[in-house]
């Protein structure tokens, strides 16, 4: 194996790990403070991801043609982030709020329902689909050759998106580790009762983490939609199935588990790509990790809790 | 005049024999059985448009889909996203075994089903495995590869372009359209009527006893192993079923169809219908697969936005879980309840103002 070789399957295991490590971050902390699994995750993301691309073509550049695109490109990601932040707020204050003793696949439900209802709203939003192709951050393909045939060719959107997927994920480490917000969401995560009476404000913590889960959604979606060239209702469908099965795998009790397990996915299906075959990888990855939760049903990285009847 | 009264009581005794049979939990499959084959017949006359029967062809289908479902949301209480990969795989045992290889349609129809015991048993193991909300995402992994297989398997399945089947012969008849629709009538029917009997049946009771409260089943001795599996097993017979039936009536097959928002539609149309009746199921179906054929698409906001009916869907399927959880057949039967008791309230009081208040 060439050092080439390896350095593509880590350029693209890396890049593939950025988008799914943010939705998983985005999964996971519904999941600890809401005790659901958010099914909206990715139509929550896929509406921002339209609305970044429909600002950006139908209003910057019709009409402010003279500013440099990639500024008015990075406000409107930053229009789409606080699009899905308030669109989780609203869902989580409106809806899940209103339905906080209902068991769980209850609120599994009403996600779905959700989705039904974003994907029926975004051609009406945004008109007949499809809309314009969404711009990359930069079109620069760097090129390295170290030693072999076909030089490895790094998009230049991938390296900002990765190294904005670490910024933003060591940011959301640090902050649910010392932050007021994050203390509250880890109280309210091992017991919501015990929580609120200690006077953590429960429904406040759920509610912003609603908001910035759905935030970090836009984000990776805003981010995702120009390495695929199109913007469909079902862009971030993969990738949520991915991030759910990552959860899983690492298992919901920590937030480095999904995290660790939504890099190792990626991984895996570049080997699988690279060794196995190329049509079967994304098959071959679902029946690995559905195989390993068989075997460990508490994910890699969870720790087993006895339920009291 | 003896033979009047004697008239009269015969009368009397048919009535009340016809209460009696009224009552029967089969009748209404019967009514509901004479009322499908006459909209064929009727459709065959030109009174009612072929478009129509076709988009009701469509909903018994689903109804059969459905109903295997019900039985695992409403009585085992597991929700499920991978229908709609099931429902592809019996289109699909059609497509490539009827139509590709030829082989006779009877032959064809038990491996279908022999297929979809394999598959549901090995859901259901799944199932044991792991619990409550994560069962959603696994079914939905196990979905995504299904489509996955549907897609690549270019030899079996066509790949993206999907079959068109042929005319095809049953005992060297060949069947012509409104045959199958009789035929999928009478599978609907045996479905109906064994989706009664079997939640009237202890095997009914255990699912439910399941459904609420894993540990209490466990401690009165009923096997949730045996229980799951079965009813895993019969709701991915039903949903394959469904699926071949499918096949032989629309005749094309492709990927596409078989994603999540058909398994999230069905999933809607069993909990806006109410997941514990055979009737919300019907409603449910009816209400998802036939409202938007029959009703919302001649509406022009909804030619113009084709996917806007979701809206509707997702809505409904909100306020039913949130504010409503017993469906539409709840509100009939609350409705029905209203209109007694007030019936009996304005008796009452007729009778009070009448013969004056009792004391």
């Amino acid at each position: 194996m060439t050092l080439q070789f390896f350095l593509t399957i880590i350029f693209q295991g890396l890049a593939g790990a950025a988008f799914l490590a943010l939705v998983t971050m985005a999964i996971v902390l519904i999941f600890k403070t809401s005790f659901t699994t958010n099914f909206a995750q990715g139509s929550i993301a896929t509406f921002s991801a339209f609305a970044v691309t429909s600002i950006f073509t139908k209003f910057f550049l019709v009409k402010f043609p003279d500013i440099n695109p990639l500024l008015m490109l990075l406000i409107s990601i930053f229009i789409g982030i606080i699009i899905g932040f308030v669109i989780g707020l609203f869902i989580d204050i409106f809806i899940i709020r209103k339905s906080r003793y209902s068991n769980a696949i209850t609120k599994q439900m009403i996600t779905m329902g959700i989705i039904l209802v974003i994907s029926g709203l975004l051609p009406v939003i945004y008109g007949i689909i499809p809309l314009a192709t969404p711009r990359p951050l930069t079109t620069k393909v760097f090129q390295i050759n170290v030693g072999g045939d076909i030089p490895l060719y790094i998009s230049g959107h991938s390296l900002i998106s990765i190294v904005i997927a670490i910024i933003v994920l060591s940011i959301l480490f640090v902050a649910l580790k010392y932050t007021k917000w994050g203390l509250g969401v880890r109280a309210t995560a091992s017991n919501e009762t015990v929580a609120s009476m200690m006077g953590v404000n429960t429904k406040f913590i759920t509610a912003m983490s609603w908001g910035i889960a759905s935030g970090i959604g836009a984000l990776a979606s805003a981010l995702y939609a120009p390495t695929i060239y199109t913007l469909t209702p079902d862009l971030m469908f993969s990738l949520q199935i991915n991030g759910f099965l990552a959860a899983i795998l690492g298992g919901f009790a920590t937030f480095g588990g999904p995290i660790a397990a939504a890099i190792i996915i990626p991984f895996a299906r570049v080997l699988a790509w690279q060794f196995l075959s190329n049509t079967w990888a994304n098959a071959i990855v679902y029946v690995l990790v559905l195989l390993l939760i068989l075997i460990k049903p508490v994910g890699l990285f969870g720790k087993k809790t006895t339920k009291k009847v | 005049m003896l033979q009047e009264k004697y008239n009269v009581k015969k009368q009397n005794k048919i009535l009340q024999n016809f209460k009696k049979f009224s009552k029967h939990p089969l009748f209404g499959i019967f009514i509901g059985a004479f009322l499908m084959v006459m909209l064929q017949v009727l459709g065959k006359t030109g009174l009612v448009q072929p478009s129509v029967v076709d988009s009701l062809a469509n909903i018994w289908i689903f109804m059969i889909v459905g109903l295997g479902f019900t039985l695992l949301l409403g009585y085992a209480g597991l929700a499920s996203l991978g229908t709609a990969g099931f429902i592809g795989i019996g289109s699909y045992v059609i497509a490539f075994f009827l139509g590709k290889l030829g082989l006779p349609f009877f032959l064809v129809f038990l491996f279908g089903i022999l297929i979809a015991l394999v598959v549901g048993t090995i859901v259901g193991f799944i199932s044991l495995r792991i619990e409550g909300m994560y069962l959603a995402i696994i079914t939905l992994g196990l979905s995504e590869i299904l489509v996955e297989f549907f897609k690549f398997a270019t030899k079996i399945t066509n790949g993206l372009e999907g079959f068109q089947l042929e005319r095809f012969e049953i005992l060297g008849h060949l069947m012509l359209e409104h045959e199958i629709y009789y035929i999928i009538v009478f599978i609907l029917i045996l479905t109906m009527i064994g989706v009664v009997n079997l939640v009237s049946s202890p095997t009914g009771r255990a699912m439910l006893s399941i459904k609420n409260s894993t540990s209490a089943a466990q401690a009165m001795g009923i096997s949730i192993l045996k229980y799951r599996l079965m009813t895993f097993v019969l709701s991915t017979v039903l949903a394959v079923v469904g699926g071949m039936l499918y096949m032989m009536y629309m005749r094309s097959t492709e990927p596409g169809i078989w994603n999540i928002g058909l398994s999230l539609n069905i999933l809607v149309a069993i909990v806006i219908g109410g997941a514990k009746s055979i009737w919300g199921v019907g409603l449910g179906t009816f209400f998802i697969f036939a409202f938007d054929d029959i009703v919302l698409k001649n509406i022009p906001f909804f030619i113009k936005y084709g996917n806007a009916t979701y809206i509707i869907n997702g809505v409904l399927i909100i306020l039913v879980v949130m504010f409503y959880p017993g469906g539409i057949v709840k509100l009939f039967n609350d409705i029905i309840r209203y209109i007694k008791t007030t019936a009996k309230n304005i008796k009452t009081s007729w009778k009070e103002h009448k013969y004056g208040k009792d004391d």
